[in-house]
C-alpha cells in the first residue's frame, strides 16, 4: 500500500475502536452504549470520547433517554456515517486488491 | 498501514458484526408460547362444543383473549426493557404479529355478531391471515423452512372449509402446530445454533 492509499482512508473512521462502533452500528436500527462497551471491551470514558468524535463529525447521533427510570444512551448511525463507512470499506478493498497485485 | 493492519481492520469488523448478530438473534419463545396458547383456546372452544357448553364458549373464548394478550404483553414489555439493541426485522416482525393479533381479535368479536360472515368461517379466514403472518416472518428472518410452514395455513383453510362438525377442531389444531409452533421451534433452534 502507498502513502497515497493512507491518506485517502477516512481519520474519523481509521481508529480501532471508532471502526468497531460503526461495524456495530451499522448493522442495527440503533444499540445503547452499555453494549456497545461490552462488545468493543472499552472503558466508559474511551467509548465517550470516540462517540464524541464521531457524533462532531455527523457520522453517529447519540440520544440520552429513559427506560422505565433507568437512564441510557442510544447511539445510531446516520445516512452520512452510512456513506462513510462504506467507503472505507471500499478503500480497504483497494488496498488488498492492490496488495495482491504487487505479489 | 501494511497487510497485516488490513487485516487487523477487516477482522475487527468481522467480530463486531459476529457480537452484534448473536445478540439480535430471536428466541422464537414468544412465537411457540403464542402457539401453544391458541392450540389451548381452540382446544377449550372444541371441549365446550363437545360437551354441549356452547353458553360459556363466548365468555371462554374472551377471557382467554384477555389472558393471552397480557401475557403477550407482559412478555413483548419485558424483553423490550431488556433490549440492548435494536434492529429492524424484530421491529417489523413485532408490529405484524400485533396487527394480527388485533385484527384476529376483530375477525373474533366484532364481524360474526355484526353478521358478516357466519361464526363457522372463522377458522378459515384466521388460517388466512395467520399463513401470511407467518410466511411473512419467514421472509424476514430469511428462513426457507417457516416458508414452506406457512402453507400448512392455506392447506388448513381448505380443508376448513370442506370438513365442517367437531373434527374441523383437529384440523386446526393440527395447522396450528405445524404452521405455527413448528417454525418457533425452527427460531429457537437456529437461536442457540447462533449463540454457541
Amino acid at each position: 500500500m502507498d502513502q497515497h492509499q493512507i491518506l485517502q482512508l477516512d481519520p474519523i473512521i481509521h481508529a480501532p475502536t471508532r471502526l468497531a462502533i460503526l461495524s456495530i452500528l451499522i448493522t442495527v436500527e440503533n444499540a445503547n452504549f452499555t453494549f456497545l462497551k461490552e462488545s468493543i471491551g472499552v472503558t466508559d470514558g474511551n467509548l465517550s470520547t470516540h462517540l464524541t468524535k464521531l457524533e462532531s463529525s455527523g457520522i453517529v447521533t447519540i440520544e440520552k433517554t429513559f427506560k422505565g427510570k433507568k437512564p441510557q444512551t442510544i447511539c445510531a448511525i446516520t445516512d452520512k456515517g452510512r456513506d462513510a463507512f462504506k467507503n472505507y470499506l471500499d478503500q480497504l478493498e483497494q488496498i488488498v486488491q492492490s496488495q495482491k497485485h504487487k505479489k | 498501514m501494511d497487510q497485516n493492519q488490513v487485516a487487523r481492520e477487516i477482522t475487527i469488523i468481522k467480530q463486531m458484526i459476529e457480537k452484534t448478530k448473536r445478540e439480535t438473534a430471536e428466541s422464537g419463545h414468544l412465537f411457540i408460547f403464542m402457539g401453544i396458547a391458541t392450540v389451548l383456546f381452540v382446544l377449550c372452544v372444541g371441549l365446550l362444543e363437545l360437551f354441549q357448553l356452547s353458553q360459556w364458549i363466548l365468555p371462554a373464548m374472551i377471557i382467554l383473549t384477555i389472558v393471552n394478550g397480557f401475557i403477550g404483553f407482559l412478555v413483548v414489555t419485558k424483553s423490550d426493557k431488556s433490549e440492548r439493541v435494536k434492529i429492524y426485522p424484530k421491529t417489523v416482525v413485532l408490529n405484524l404479529w400485533v396487527i394480527c393479533g388485533l385484527t384476529l381479535v376483530l375477525l373474533t368479536f366484532l364481524f360474526p355478531f355484526l353478521k358478516v360472515y357466519p361464526f363457522s368461517a372463522l377458522g378459515v379466514i384466521a388460517s388466512l391471515i395467520l399463513g401470511i403472518a407467518v410466511f411473512v416472518t419467514g421472509v424476514i428472518y430469511e428462513m426457507r423452512s417457516i416458508l414452506w410452514l406457512s402453507s400448512a395455513w392455506w392447506i388448513g383453510a381448505i380443508l376448513l372449509a370442506l370438513i365442517k362438525g367437531p373434527f374441523s377442531f383437529f384440523i386446526l389444531i393440527a395447522t396450528i402446530i405445524v404452521g405455527w409452533i413448528f417454525p418457533g421451534f425452527i427460531i429457537n433452534r437456529q437461536y442457540k445454533n447462533g449463540s454457541k
